[in-house]
């Protein structure tokens, strides 16, 4: 492998692409500097490589991990895929290449910087996802429940499955601001689509009174003579508060807007997260 | 009354008690009508102001009780407010709050109202409502009350996921004091018929699929620290004596905050002992995950913990002569005794070196970290580079300067000259270097 000191790869963001862009080094045999996503690809000296979007490529790559090496090696590809880390692709490729090179074993590595690496971002990403399957708080808004998130690891795809079965009766929408998609769950079925901007309605009265009986449980439970600011954000880091119910002064502000259907906004350039759809529960 | 007002006051009621987790019960993923399902992790759904998590609808049915235990805000003789839910309104508050993902359950206590069996009548109508009628396939934690027919309780069973009696106080001679209307066999009674229906449950549930499951998340107890004189070895004998009798899940233990002006009681302004709760919850660690024996930890001679060291480096200091151990080769169970070394880690270690042997580098990749395990440990038969290895570094490192700074700085110094973590520590090592 000769490194390619002054190209970076550049993919349409999608995991498809990314995969893509695992084929490509390894048919180029080289190591670009970065593997980057289109959205977020910064002015530089170096060299942009477009990789294009090629199916068939992607799942060589998928299938490839899977029986060369383990289904648990391609499910740390896929995990790295979600994570919000910046170097996420680069390290994917770099754990892709150690895979192959040395096998099932690679997942107990774990003294291997790139495995190290992998093993750190995978956790930071199921740790989030962990946290917002309590911390998500959804509204009433007569069609169904809405939520909004904004992780710093694409989590959807990892907490559908929860959310799905506990409220299998019900009608969904959680909203990720970050990364500017949805899971939807209708009629019993689970769809995640692209989607650029989220407007939620005034909530309703019943939403309110809610939301109050909750604030006030929240503001009821705690012991004054054992308040600890501290250990609660250590735990529950400020970064979440936005979404959270418990957390606003001022209830009747939450996500309060001017009425204006749709509550969706469709994102553009829609590709459909085929690998990533939730399977039926 | 409405909804808003009795929220408040049976909360308020509530919030003493500690046991809020959700775990135990094992994932679900109910098909069909209805609302809910378990993680068997447990999920923590928002962090209260004092830091606790957040898990469950924790409320009483009614704060009206008969009984006049000294140490509890709903005892009789208290003048406050009292408030009782309806069945309905009750279910009707869970599903509203579960929808929105603000709670993985229900955490449901009472007062005596009228009679144990009247009040656990009561919580058995809102539960039949919220697992009939309503689907509810949450996880519910239900508390029984000492005296309760046992009929009463094996139908509390079959719609709770969690039960527990709350063992109250660590000595049947307190409870008689402060507790007249419960005693050890009214406590210990429905204790024992929750642990056989539990066992019973399970061995049908072995041979048919379709067998009623019983409190499938299991028993639990708490106890409330501070209050009455037993030591902190009593309390873990005691903790460890539940854990082996009665099958306990968790014991789960409450710092007293005193509510009351009496003469058999810690006056008002005592400050709660959460230093002292603090190190119960970590012996409490040692027994239940580290394989640690309670007379291991505390002894007829040391009843009372090091308030400078967790309870396991305080072990690990007081048997230096097991250590170091090769990182590569000692057992799991070894691993787990070092100082600064979990399950987690521990597990991590294990996977680790079957892809080949570690290294001091190594083991920081793997996210172990050092700061303490470094002077128990060897690494390819070497000690860590640069590491001086003295009885007097060890103590050092071990110390545990959080809680110790914030609980015990009034007591060590007086309150006017608030010391600084670097002077507490020095102080702290030199009291554990004479020790050992
Ligand atoms: S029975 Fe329970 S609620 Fe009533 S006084 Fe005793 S501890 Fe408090």
């Amino acid at each position: 492998m000769c490194v390619a000191g002054n190209l970076i790869y550049v993919y349409d963001g999608s995991f498809e692409g990314m995969l893509c862009c695992i084929f490509e080094a390894f048919v180029r045999k080289e190591r670009p500097v970065q593997v980057c996503a289109q959205s977020a690809l910064q002015p530089s000296l170096f060299e942009v490589l477009p990789i294009e979007t090629q199916p068939a490529k992607a799942l060589r790559v998928l299938h490839g991990l899977e029986e060369k090496v383990s289904p648990l090696a391609a499910a740390t590809v896929r995990d790295l895929f979600l994570s919000g880390q910046q170097d996420k692709a680069l390290l994917a490729l770099d754990f892709t290449r150690l895979a192959f090179e040395r096998g099932t074993v690679v997942t107990t590595m774990l003294g291997n910087e790139v495995v190290a690496a992998a093993a750190g971002a995978v956790r930071k990403l199921y740790n989030e996802a962990h946290m917002y399957k309590g911390l998500i708080r959804f509204s009433d808004v007569g069609q169904g429940m809405v939520a909004e998130i904004e992780p710093k690891n694409f989590v959807l795809p990892l907490i559908a499955p929860h959310f799905c079965s506990r409220f299998r009766n019900e009608t969904f929408l959680i909203y990720d601001k970050t990364n500017h998609a949805a899971l939807i769950w209708q009629q019993h079925t689970a769809k995640l689509v692209p989607v650029d901007a989220l407007t939620l309605p005034p909530p309703t009265g019943e939403e309110q009174v809610v939301r109050r009986l909750w604030k006030r449980f929240y503001d009821t439970i705690a012991i004054e003579a054992r308040r600890n600011p501290v250990c609660q954000r250590t735990h529950m880091p400020k970064r979440y508060w936005a979404c959270l119910t418990e957390m606003q002064a001022d209830l009747d502000t939450l996500s309060e807007a001017e009425q204006t259907p749709p509550l969706l906004a469709p994102g553009v350039g829609a590709e459909p997260y085929s690998a990533l759809q939730p399977q039926p529960v | 009354m409405d909804v808003l007002e009795k929220l408040t006051i049976l909360t308020d009621a509530a919030k003493y008690d500690v046991a809020c987790t959700s775990s135990g019960a094992g994932d679900s993923s109910p098909t069909g009508a209805g609302l809910g399902s378990t993680a068997d992790c447990g999920i923590c759904h928002t962090w209260s102001a004092d830091g606790r998590c957040v898990s469950l609808l924790k409320v009483l049915m009614t704060n009206v009780c008969v009984f006049d235990c000294q140490y509890c805000v709903n005892r009789h003789s208290n003048e406050t407010p009292r408030a009782a839910f309806t069945p309905t309104e009750l279910a009707d508050l869970t599903m509203s709050f579960y929808r929105r993902n603000y709670i993985e359950g229900l955490f449901l206590s009472s007062g005596v109202q009228r009679s144990p069996d009247y009040a656990t009548e009561q919580i058995i109508k809102t539960l039949e409502l919220l697992r009939g009628p309503y689907h509810f396939t949450g996880y519910i934690h239900a508390k029984a009350i000492p005296g309760t027919d046992p009929l009463l309780i094996a139908r509390l069973g079959v719609l709770a996921n969690r039960l527990s009696v709350n063992i109250e106080l660590p000595s049947q001679r307190s409870l008689a004091l402060l507790a007249p209307n419960k005693s050890k066999a009214n406590i210990l009674g429905p204790m024992a018929t929750i642990r056989d229906g539990i066992t019973e449950s399970k061995e049908s549930l072995v041979k048919y699929k379709t067998a009623e499951k019983f409190a499938s998340a299991g028993q639990s107890t708490q106890m409330i620290v501070g209050a009455t004189p037993e030591s902190d070895y009593q309390i873990l004998r005691l903790t460890e004596g539940l854990y082996h009798k009665y099958q306990l899940k968790r014991v789960f233990f409450s710092a007293y905050i005193p509510v009351a002006e009496n003469a058999l009681l810690p006056a008002l302004d005592t400050k709660p002992p959460l230093l002292r709760e603090h190190r119960l919850y970590q012996a409490d660690w040692l027994l239940r995950y580290y394989d640690f024996e309670a007379s291991e930890i505390l002894d007829e001679e040391h009843q009372e913990f090091n308030p400078f060291l967790d309870p396991k480096c305080n072990w690990a200091v007081n048997h230096l002569e097991q250590f170091p151990v090769e990182v590569n080769r000692v057992p799991y169970e070894i691993l787990l005794r070092v100082p600064g070394i979990g399950p987690v880690s521990a597990k991590r270690i294990a996977r680790a070196r079957r892809a080949g042997k570690l290294d001091w580098d190594d083991l920081k990749r793997i996210g172990v970290v050092l700061k303490r395990a470094q002077y128990f440990l060897l690494c390819k038969g070497k000690m860590r580079p640069g590491l001086s290895i003295t009885p007097q570094n060890t103590v050092r490192a071990l110390i545990d300067g959080a809680p110790l700074a914030k609980a015990e700085q009034l007591t060590l110094f007086g309150a006017s000259s608030a010391p600084s973590q670097a002077e507490l520590l020095e102080v702290a090592s030199e009291c554990v270097s004479r020790a050992i």
